[in-house]
Formats: structure tokens, C-alpha cells, sequence
């Protein structure tokens, strides 16, 4: 079966949808392609009764379907009604498996093998891809599944979790948790370990393991699926199990690939690794970057002449954005290319105050034209763009920030230029900056405060562009994060190694300078090690083979590893002697962190102890290259980080030719909540604290956490330098106040990213409880549940329980006159507040 | 603000309660202790002691008003420690003069009692006070000995962490094989074949 249509639109996502009924209005032959049987999977898959919100709220809907905030249920239905009204022709169960053709003649091909003809193709699919499927015999009995919603639903039955990773073991457990509800558990884990599981989570299901409550395979996978049976591959064979229910975690794959080839035609001449054709002429995308975005035109149209991209998958994540953009995209399709984006209005006031009238489109034209790191972003990117900045301008020596400012937000001089104030004794003292370049980069990179304070140059235009906007301009504009990345090297050295260098000592330098990527844990240098043991240590291996290869006879293996490791012991002698020249000269690369952060660490009495913390914005590693010894520390990171390599022989010489002494250059860097447990008493009363002065709900869990030396630091949030938090909120939530608190501001619509990506797990998602009764009715008459968070017998009964669950975490108590609440109500002075650089201090003094 | 939340910040520092502030509240209440004792000597040099109205004389009055004064606000730490209110407040500095002037408590009561004990309400009243400052000093060394223990004994375990380890211990317990042929029978008390159930927590004979 084929039909043609004028418009098929891919994804019944709030873009899609309201694509598909802007198409039914104009009465467009179209239909709308749904790979479930219901609208909009996204928001289908919410929490039941999740409150949806509507930002940014100034934002004027502009789409055939309405749309307010309320409960999930009642906004489905209301596009239920709405689509059925509008007679828009959905299909559901239309899974789109590929896209060939080109503009007025797209051949679409479902899954079921249905064809599918159209003249255009509004892709809306969003990003929450499609789960991993199990592939074997009978992967498809209805007794297979992806989710799990509550696993107390589940009784006598022979379960089998397929995927080792959080999730799949989260899932085993809570089957298996309750020995009344009687469940055969099995986890079925592909790999020997389980390397992408948080360790808690693995040792939980160990000791569950040991109890006898669940089983687990190791290196086995699904073979074949019938009724009430499963094969498994094992290494010892295979095996068939009784088995009522399959549930397969196994991650899910991003849209990219898919999108990628859509209007793409295999290239036989041109093979990738595994002898296939590659892809040619699909949609093309702005990076390599896991976070890029299709590359747009101001109409929304792909690469792809003929294929349009809105909604999540263009990089607008709000439910609004992405029904006005399946408003407009089928106006564009039309020929009503004048209309004006719906956030023209929006634009306009953002610029009225600028002092310099122009029109929006001639603003972006300008700033485009004028600043380099902007010069890549498409018109469209730069509205959304401008949406978050501000253009400023000022009159000559206006400050535009001072020294020690909190702020993380970068700047691009679109006209003039700046001075920066280099000698904080003498203002009159400064140095140049000119148009088309960026400064207040070292606060975007690391978050620490401004470093020098910064003077409007002649005529000077510039754009402040907040953190989350400059992250994402980097993230989806590969020359926009080269420029900042170089610009940032080189002033970090320049302010780190301050006084007497000039731009052209370091020149040498930044030429060789490496950023190099440091997994959480892992080490930078290690203690004991020389200049020449670091040197043959990063020596690039040959990878030895420890199994022969398919085919091959154990005496042809045994030659074969031989002579590789005969190459490769000659391959070290050839490197010895300049390992023996650096180990004489003691000639040691040292590291500035760029991002994220490292502790030191010494072995003492067989174990290693916590010395200090190092921050993003310092460096390490100088003092073995200025005494000549061997490292005396390791140095590892303590999250993500990532570090810039300088050459040990070039700054050696630098360092003999200025005779400066480098000197510990930790600067102001944000707090942390630290517990001296030699004088915590377990009172709990700095939660207690926290709940009652943050509506109720403690966002400190005093237990957990890791501790040196009897110096706990508790689970709250670290305010990191680079909050990882901040990454993927949709309506940004998430910002950085005055001082210097990362916090949750009111525009968080619970979609609970931040929750996963904090690594320390300190975001809850929760919802206010009720105003409990006043502390003295309890003391003397008990009334109410007390000081505290309330216990759940007390909640149970006066709880709404449909109240929407938002983001909570620490913020620093901004705000509060006499400053944490957590330090101020613990009575024997175990809580403080630190800021990294006192680190070291705290746990050499002690505090009692 | 930004002012008051620094000046908070050095208040916050890293000191113990008891050398808060560097010591200032054993300061105060030595002085104020002296103050009492020096008192205390005024009065015995110009009042008649043999009489036993030290009550009723100006130290009599003052030294009582200060003590009962500081019962009252020694008590309101009930209160103190569970009222979050906003201010520059910080409750190890209350803990602080709770302690030392706690103390002092014990020169300003026996002084106010000028040393007449006898089997009546007023010595039953100064024995409870001064047991209930005994069981402050108690605490103090509580305080002062107990959570290097307990942070060696917990490491890094929560108490949800220690209850998830009861929990799996206990079901390993259940489930595990007696050690040894013993002379009494470790079945679980609900799988006992013979159903001699004995009551909980005792193991049963052999059947
Ligand atoms: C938990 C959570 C809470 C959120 N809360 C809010 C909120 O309160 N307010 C807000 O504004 N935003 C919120 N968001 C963001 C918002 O839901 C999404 O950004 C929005 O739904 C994206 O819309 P879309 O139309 O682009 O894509 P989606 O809504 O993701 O829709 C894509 C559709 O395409 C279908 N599809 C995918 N692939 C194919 C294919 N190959 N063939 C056919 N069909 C296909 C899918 O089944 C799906 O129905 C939240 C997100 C999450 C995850
Ligand atoms: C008559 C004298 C005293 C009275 C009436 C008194 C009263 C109180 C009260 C009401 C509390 C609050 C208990 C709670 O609600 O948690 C308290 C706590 C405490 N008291 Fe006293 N007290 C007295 C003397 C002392 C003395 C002399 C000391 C020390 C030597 C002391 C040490 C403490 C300590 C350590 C606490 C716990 C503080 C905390 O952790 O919050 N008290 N006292
Ligand atoms: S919430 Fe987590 S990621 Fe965000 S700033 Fe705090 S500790 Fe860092
Ligand atoms: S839950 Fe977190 S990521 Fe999601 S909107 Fe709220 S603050 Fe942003």
C-alpha cells in the first residue's frame, strides 16, 4: 500500500502534533506518523499526575492546539480532543524505520514494511530514543518488556532482568526485595563485571546474591524466548530456564543515527570498518558532540532539502517552543516566509533598551558579523540565542565588572574594545582587548570570580552571554569552543604565573600544551614516580593478545606474541634514554585543571590519606620540577576533570629565565559543608535545620558521604565549579547567585535531569509539604510532628500527594542574614563551611 | 548583607563549643563567679552571719535573681536549638555559654544558700539543680568522647546502609545450614516439622 502526501510529519510530540493540525487547518494533504498507539510518548511516559509546566511564560503560544499547565491526564486528553476535532490524519503504530527520496518524492518505509510517499517530511521525533531491544528468537512475545513501573506488582513468577547497568540491577532487586511476593529473580549481565553500575548498587545486589534472594549470570546473554521458558548463552553452554517474564534494561540509542540517514543513499565506493557502505547526504548535524543539533535553517529545514526539523530534536526542549515551531514550520512549507517567529516580540523588548536602535534581524546580523565566536551560529540559533543575552553598551571607563565579582557569564565585544585592569594596585595600568574578541571566560570555565576587574574601552558594544548560553553555543559550535578554549589557556597561564610574563614567553608553551581528559579516580601523577618513570608510563602499548585469534594455531599465537613482545621491549630501550635524560634533569610536565577538580593524596602507614583539594583554576606538579626529587603526591581527580599538560623542559626554561618563585595560586573557589566527626554528635539537628528553613525538606542527608580523617563531607550540593546540574535543564533553570550558590530557581518543571546528572546524587525531586503546626503546640502539647522534616504517618494524612515535584537542593541558604542554617543550629561546632583552599587547613588544625 | 553573612562565616569557624570564640563564656563566667565570691565576702564582713538572714540581705537578693535568672535562660535552649529563625544566631555559641555559665551556676547557688543546708524544700530544690548540673557536666564528657567512636564505628555507612546489612544478615541466618550437628535444633521457629513450637527467642530440643 502507498499514499502520497504533501506533508508527512514524523513524532506526535507537542511538535508534531501541533504541525499536524496547523496542516489540517490550511487543509494540507498530510498525515502524522506515531510509532505508539497513543500522542506524544514523552510526555505519555510521564509519572502518572505529573503536574506539567507551561515556560517560559512570556512566551505567547502560537498553535491550533492550546495548552496550559496542569496535570499530565488532562493535557492528553485535551490534544486528544483537540487532534480528533481538527481532523487531523494521525496513524498510529507507524514505527519509521527510513527515509530515501528526495524533496517531492520521500519514500518512507515503517517497521510493518508499509510505504509511505510524501512531498515533505517534518521530522519530530524528539531525543528520547528507543530502548535497546533483545535480540533473539521470540524477542518480541508479549511477555517482554522495557519498563518496569512499580515491581510490587509482580508475584510468583520466574523473572529474568536482561542488562547489568543501574537500572537493570535497581529493577532485579526490588523484585526480589520481598520475599513475600515470592519472585525467582535472575540478572542477566553480558559483561563479567558491572563496570556501569554505581558500586553501592552493586554491592547491594551482591549481598541480595548471597541471601539467596536473586541469582546472577555473568557473561551470558538471552538465546532464545519461548512460553514460560528461556534459553540462555553462557560460557559453560547453554541453558533452558523456566521464565514468565523478561524485563530488558539495556539502555537506550540516541535518534541521531536514524536522523543521520534520513535522504541519505549507501556510498558503495566508500566502506566503513565493518564493510559497509557508508551513509551518504543524510541530515547533517552541527558536531561530533554527543549534545549537537541538526543543522537548521532559519525555516527549520535540514541538510535535506525537503526535510524539516523541530521541536527536541532542533534543540528546543519546552513543550511550547515546540508546538509553536510545528505552527510556523508548516507556514514556511506553505510559502509564508514572512512570518514573524513568535518570539519576535520577546527580541524587541530584550533590545529596547539599548541606547543603538536597530531591528532584531539587524541586530543579529551585526553581532554575527562581529564577534567571532558567534560567526558560526545559524540566524535561527542566534535568535534563541539572543533571547538569553544582553546587549550592552558603554561609555568609556565604565566598569563593566570588578575584581573578585561573582559572575559566570562570558562577553563578546561586538564594537570597541575593554581594558583589563592587570595590576589590581594600580588601575591605570591596563591592557587592550579588542573587537571580535572574548573575556570573562576564566568565570565561564571554572566558575571562580573575576579576576581582574574590566574598563569600557572608545564606543564600546558588548553582549553578555550567561553561562548556560555560552556552554551551549560551545556545545553545539566546534570553532566557537576552539576559540574559547585557546583564548582560555592562555590567559589562565598568564594570570596563574602573573607578574613579568608576557603573552610571547608563553607563546612557546601554549603550542605544546595538551588538554588531556581525567576519568573521576583516576591519577595525574603518582607519588614515588621520577620525570623518566612518567615518561615510559605514557609511552604508547601495542595491544598484546592473551587468546589466539579465530583460526589460529597455538604455536603460530605463541610466535606471534613473541615477536610483539620483542618489538615492544625494543620499542622501550629505544625510549630509555630520554627517560634517563628527563630522570637526571628531573624534567617534569606540570598540569593546570581546567575543569572539574583533584585531591592529593600521600601513602601514610600503608594507607592514603586526604592532604588537600585542588580546584579548577590552579595548577600542580611544580614541585618536583623546581626540587628535582620524585613526585611526592598523587594527584587524582575527583570528578570528570579535565587538565592542561605543559611541557616540564619548556617551563623549565622559563622558569630559569624569570626569576620568580611560583607560588601556591589557589584562589577563591565555592563552599562546601564539611562535619569534623570528632565533634559530631549524630544529633541530626543541622537536617532538621535545613527542613525548616527550606518549606520543610531537609536538603542535606548528613550520613552519606565519603570521609578522611574524621572529616565527613556530607551529601549536600558542592556548588561545583562546573555544575553538572546545569547541563541539560530545559527551561535553565538552574543558576548561580550572588554568592556564588548554585540554586533551583521557580522555572523548574520537574523533568528530573538535574537528579541524574549530579554526580553526588544531591537533587531530590519532591513536592512542599503542608505548614506544620507552630514549635512551641508541640513542645507543650504535642501537636504537629515537630521540629524537622515531617514523618510519613504525618504526611500520609495531611499530604496532597497530586502536588508537583520539584528540584530541591542546597542553596547556601542565599538570603539569610547569619548564613547556613545547617552551621548556625549545630550545637558543638562539627558543621562548617569551607571553601576549598581551606581545606587543608581544617584537617591539619582540627578544631577541638 | 554580604557583611553580615561574612562576619557570620568567621563567627562559624572552626572551633569546638567549648573554645568558641576563644574561650570567651569561661571567661565571663569566671568573672562572673568572682564577681558572686567577692559579693559574698562583702556580706560576711558587714552582715551578721550568726543570724542566718543572708537571704534577706542585697546579696541574698542579687545572687538569687542572677540564679534564677539563668535557670530560666538555660532552659530556653530546649527551645533555642529547635527554633529555626532567621538571624545571625549560632547555637554552638549558645551551647557555649550554656556550659560555662551552667557551671557557674555552682558558686552562685552555694553562695546563695550562704552554706545553710538543712532537711528543708530550699536544699531539696539546690541537691535537684545541682544533679541536673551533674548530668550537664555528664554530657560534656559525652560530648567530648563519643564521636570520634562513632564516626570509626560507622565509616562511611548510613544507618539505612547498616539496616539493608541487618536485613541481608538476617536472611542469610534464615536460610544458611546449622554449623554443626548440635545438641539443639537451629530450625526457624516456623518451619519446625513437629510444630513443639517454643516461644519466641528460645531455641527448641531436639525433636
Ligand atoms: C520527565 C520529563 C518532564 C518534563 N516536563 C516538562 C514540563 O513540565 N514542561 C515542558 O515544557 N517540558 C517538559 N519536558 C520536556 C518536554 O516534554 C519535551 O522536550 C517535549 O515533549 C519534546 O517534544 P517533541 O515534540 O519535540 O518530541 P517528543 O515529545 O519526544 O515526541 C516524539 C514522538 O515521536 C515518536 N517517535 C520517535 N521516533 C519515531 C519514529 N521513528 N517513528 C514514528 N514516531 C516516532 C515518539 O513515540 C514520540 O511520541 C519534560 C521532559 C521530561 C523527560
Ligand atoms: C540548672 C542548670 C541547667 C539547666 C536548667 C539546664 C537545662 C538544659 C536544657 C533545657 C537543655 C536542652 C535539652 C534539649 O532540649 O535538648 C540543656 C542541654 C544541654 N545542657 Fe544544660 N542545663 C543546666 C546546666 C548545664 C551544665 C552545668 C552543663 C555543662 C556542664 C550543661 C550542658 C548541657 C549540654 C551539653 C546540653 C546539650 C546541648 C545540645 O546538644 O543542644 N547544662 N540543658
Ligand atoms: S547539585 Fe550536584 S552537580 Fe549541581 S552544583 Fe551541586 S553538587 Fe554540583
Ligand atoms: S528537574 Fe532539574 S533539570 Fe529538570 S527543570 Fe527542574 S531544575 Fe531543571
Amino acid at each position: 500500500m502507498s499514499e502520497a502526501f504533501q506533508i508527512a510529519i514524523i513524532g506526535s510530540g507537542p511538535a508534531g502534533m501541533s504541525a499536524a493540525n496547523r496542516a489540517a487547518a490550511r487543509g494540507l494533504s498530510h498525515v502524522l506518523l506515531e510509532k505508539t498507539d497513543h500522542l506524544s510518548d514523552t510526555i505519555y511516559r510521564y509519572q502518572k499526575g505529573k503536574h506539567v509546566m507551561a515556560t517560559p511564560v512570556s512566551l505567547t503560544l502560537r498553535s491550533d492546539c492550546s495548552f496550559d499547565a496542569g496535570k499530565r491526564e488532562a493535557i492528553l486528553e485535551n490534544w486528544n480532543k483537540q487532534t480528533a476535532t481538527a481532523k487531523a490524519n494521525v496513524r498510529y503504530k507507524a514505527d519509521v524505520k527510513s527515509v530515501t527520496g528526495a524533496r517531492g518524492d520521500f519514500t518512507i518505509t515503517l517497521t510493518s514494511g508499509d510505504v509511505v510517499k510524501a512531498e515533505t517530511i517534518i521530522m519530530a521525533i524528539g531525543t528520547q530514543g528507543n530502548p535497546n531491544l533483545v535480540r533473539c528468537d521470540g524477542a518480541k512475545l508479549p511477555h517482554v518488556q522495557y519498563q518496569l513501573d512499580d515491581p510490587r506488582e509482580y508475584f510468583d513468577e520466574h523473572i529474568f532482568v536482561v542488562g547489568g547497568g543501574d537500572a537493570g540491577i535497581e529493577n532485579a532487586r526490588g523484585l526480589a526485595e520481598d520475599p513475600e511476593q515470592g519472585n525467582t529473580v535472575t540478572l542477566v549481565n553480558r559483561s563479567k563485571d558491572f563496570s556501569k553500575a554505581k558500586a553501592a548498587n552493586v554491592e547491594l545486589m551482591m549481598e541480595a546474591q548471597k541471601a539467596g534472594r536473586l541469582s546472577i549470570l555473568s557473561e551470558a546473554s538471552p538465546a532464545k524466548i519461548e512460553e514460560g521458558w528461556i534459553t540462555i548463552e553462557t560460557p559453560e553452554g547453554e541453558t533452558r530456564l523456566p521464565c514468565n517474564r523478561v524485563i530488558a534494561r539495556m539502555g537506550s540509542a540516541a535518534p541521531r543515527g536514524f536522523v543521520e540517514s534520513v535522504g541519505a543513499t549507501p556510498d558503495p565506493a566508500d566502506l566503513d570498518d565493518k564493510g559497509r557502505p557508508k551513509l551518504k547526504g543524510g541530515i547533517q548535524f552541527t558536531s561530533e558532540a554527543r549534545d549537537a543539533f541538526p543543522k537548521l535553517s532559519p525555516q527549520f529545514e535540514t541538510t535535506v532539502p525537503g526535510v524539516y526539523a523541530i521541536g527536541a530534536l532542533a534543540g528546543y526542549p519546552l513543550i511550547k517552543h515546540c508546538m509553536n515551531q510545528g505552527y510556523d514550520v508548516v507556514e514556511f512549507i506553505t510559502g509564508n516566509t514572512d512570518l514573524k517567529p513568535a518570539d519576535e516580540p520577546l527580541l524587541e523588548a530584550r533590545l529596547k533598551d539599548v541606547p543603538v536602535k536597530k531591528s532584531v534581524a539587524d541586530w543579529i546580523e551585526f553581532l554575527r558579523d562581529h564577534v567571532e565566536i558567534l560567526k558560526g551560529l545559524s540566524p535561527l540559533q542566534m535568535r534563541e540565542f539572543l533571547l538569553d543575552c544582553a546587549v550592552k553598551v558603554y561609555a568609556e571607563n565604565d566598569v563593566i565588572f570588578e575584581r573578585n565579582a561573582i559572575g559566570s557569564s562570558l562577553f563578546g565585544i561586538a564594537a570597541g574594545s575593554v581594558k583589563v585592569e592587570i595590576n589590581p594596585h594600580d588601575p591605570s595600568i591596563t591592557i587592550p582587548i579588542g573587537q571580535g574578541s572574548i573575556f570573562g571566560e576564566v568565570g565561564l570555565i571554572s566558575g571562580r570570580r573575576r579576576g581582574a576587574t574590566i574598563r569600557a574601552g572608545k564606543d564600546c558594544i558588548v553582549v553578555e552571554i550567561p553561562r548556560t548560553a555560552a556552554l551551549k553555543l560551545m556545545g553545539s559550535n566546534e570553532e566557537a569552543k576552539k576559540t574559547v578554549n585557546r583564548i582560555t589557556t592562555e590567559r589562565h597561564l598568564l594570570q596563574i604565573f602573573g607578574s613579568g610574563l608576557q603573552a610571547a614567553d608563553i607563546a612557546e608553551i601554549l603550542k605544546t600544551a595538551k588538554v588531556e581528559e581525567i576519568r573521576p579516580g583516576q591519577s595525574v601523577i603518582k607519588e614515588g614516580q621520577d620525570a623518566g618513570d612518567e615518561f615510559l608510563a605514557r609511552a604508547p602499548r601495542a595491544r598484546i593478545d592473551r587468546e589466539p585469534a579465530k583460526g589460529e594455531t597455538q604455536e603460530a599465537f605463541a610466535a606471534r606474541v613473541a615477536a610483539e613482545k620483542a618489538a615492544e621491549a625494543e620499542k622501550l630501550a629505544a625510549l630509555q634514554p630520554e627517560a634517563e635524560a628527563l630522570r637526571e634533569g628531573g624534567i617534569y610536565d606540570i598540569f593546570i585543571v581546567r575543569s572539574g577538580s583533584m585531591t592529593v593524596e600521600k601513602a601514610i602507614g600503608g594507607k592514603q590519606v586526604f592532604l588537600s583539594y585542588i580546584p579548577a583554576g590552579s595548577y600542580f606538579g611544580e614541585m618536583a620540577l623546581v626540587d628535582r626529587g620524585k613526585r611526592t603526591a598523587t594527584v587524582r581527580a575527583t570528578v570528570r576533570s579535565q587538565v592542561v599538560r605543559l611541557n616540564g623542559r619548556l617551563f623549565r626554561e622559563l622558569l630559569e629565565r624569570n626569576e620568580f618563585l611560583v607560588k601556591q595560586g589557589i584562589g577563591e573557589a565555592t563552599d562546601e559543608l564539611l562535619i569534623d566527626e570528632t565533634l559530631c554528635i549524630g544529633c541530626d539537628n543541622c537536617e532538621k535545620a535545613c527542613a525548616d528553613s527550606h518549606d520543610g525538606l531537609s536538603r542535606l542527608n548528613r550520613e552519606a558521604g565519603k570521609t578522611y580523617a574524621h572529616l565527613h563531607v556530607p551529601t549536600s550540593c558542592r556548588h561545583c565549579e562546573q555544575p553538572h546540574c546545569m547541563t541539560d535543564c530545559p527551561p535553565n533553570a538552574i543558576r548561580r547567585g550572588a554568592d556564588g550558590e548554585v540554586f533551583i530557581s521557580d522555572a523548574c518543571i520537574g523533568c528530573g535531569n538535574c537528579q541524574r546528572n549530579c554526580p553526588y546524587g544531591v537533587i531530590r525531586m519532591d513536592s512542599v509539604p503542608p505548614k506544620k503546626p507552630g514549635l512551641l503546640q508541640w513542645m507543650l502539647f504535642g501537636v504537629g510532628p515537630g521540629p524537622g522534616e515531617p514523618d510519613k504517618d504525618w504526611l500520609k494524612k495531611h499530604y496532597d500527594p497530586k502536588k508537583p515535584k520539584v528540584a530541591i537542593k542546597c542553596d547556601m541558604c542565599a538570603g539569610k542574614s547569619g548564613g547556613p542554617a545547617c552551621v548556625r543550629a549545630c550545637p558543638t561546632g562539627a558543621a562548617i563551611r569551607v571553601s576549598p583552599e581551606q581545606f587543608l587547613d581544617v584537617v591539619k588544625q582540627g578544631g577541638r | 548583607m554580604a557583611q553580615q553573612r561574612q562576619r557570620a562565616k568567621a563567627a562559624a569557624a572552626h572551633e569546638s563549643f567549648l573554645r568558641h570564640a576563644h574561650f570567651r563564656w569561661l571567661k565571663a563566667a569566671v568573672l562572673v563567679s568572682l564577681l558572686v565570691i567577692a559579693g559574698f565576702t562583702a556580706t560576711l564582713m558587714t552582715a551578721d552571719f550568726r543570724l542566718r538572714h543572708t537571704g534577706s540581705s542585697w546579696f541574698g537578693y542579687a545572687s538569687g535573681t542572677l540564679g534564677a535568672g539563668l535557670i530560666v535562660w538555660l532552659a530556653l535552649l530546649g527551645i533555642r536549638k529547635r527554633a529555626m529563625t532567621d538571624d545571625t544566631w549560632l547555637l554552638k555559641a549558645w551551647v557555649s555559654a550554656h556550659v560555662y555559665l551552667g557551671l557557674s551556676l555552682i558558686v552562685i547557688a552555694t553562695l546563695h544558700s550562704g552554706l545553710q543546708f538543712g532537711w528543708n524544700i530550699h536544699t531539696l530544690a539546690y541537691a535537684l539543680m545541682m544533679l541536673v548540673i551533674l548530668s550537664g557536666v555528664f554530657g560534656i564528657t559525652v560530648y567530648a568522647k563519643i564521636p570520634p567512636i562513632l564516626s570509626d564505628n560507622r565509616g562511611e555507612t548510613t544507618q539505612k546502609q547498616m539496616l539493608e546489612k541487618i536485613h541481608a544478615l538476617d536472611g542469610r541466618l534464615l536460610t544458611a545450614p546449622p554449623p554443626m550437628p548440635s545438641a539443639r535444633c537451629w530450625l526457624p521457629t516456623r518451619e519446625c516439622p513437629t510444630d513443639r513450637r517454643p516461644p519466641r527467642w528460645t531455641r527448641c530440643r531436639p525433636c
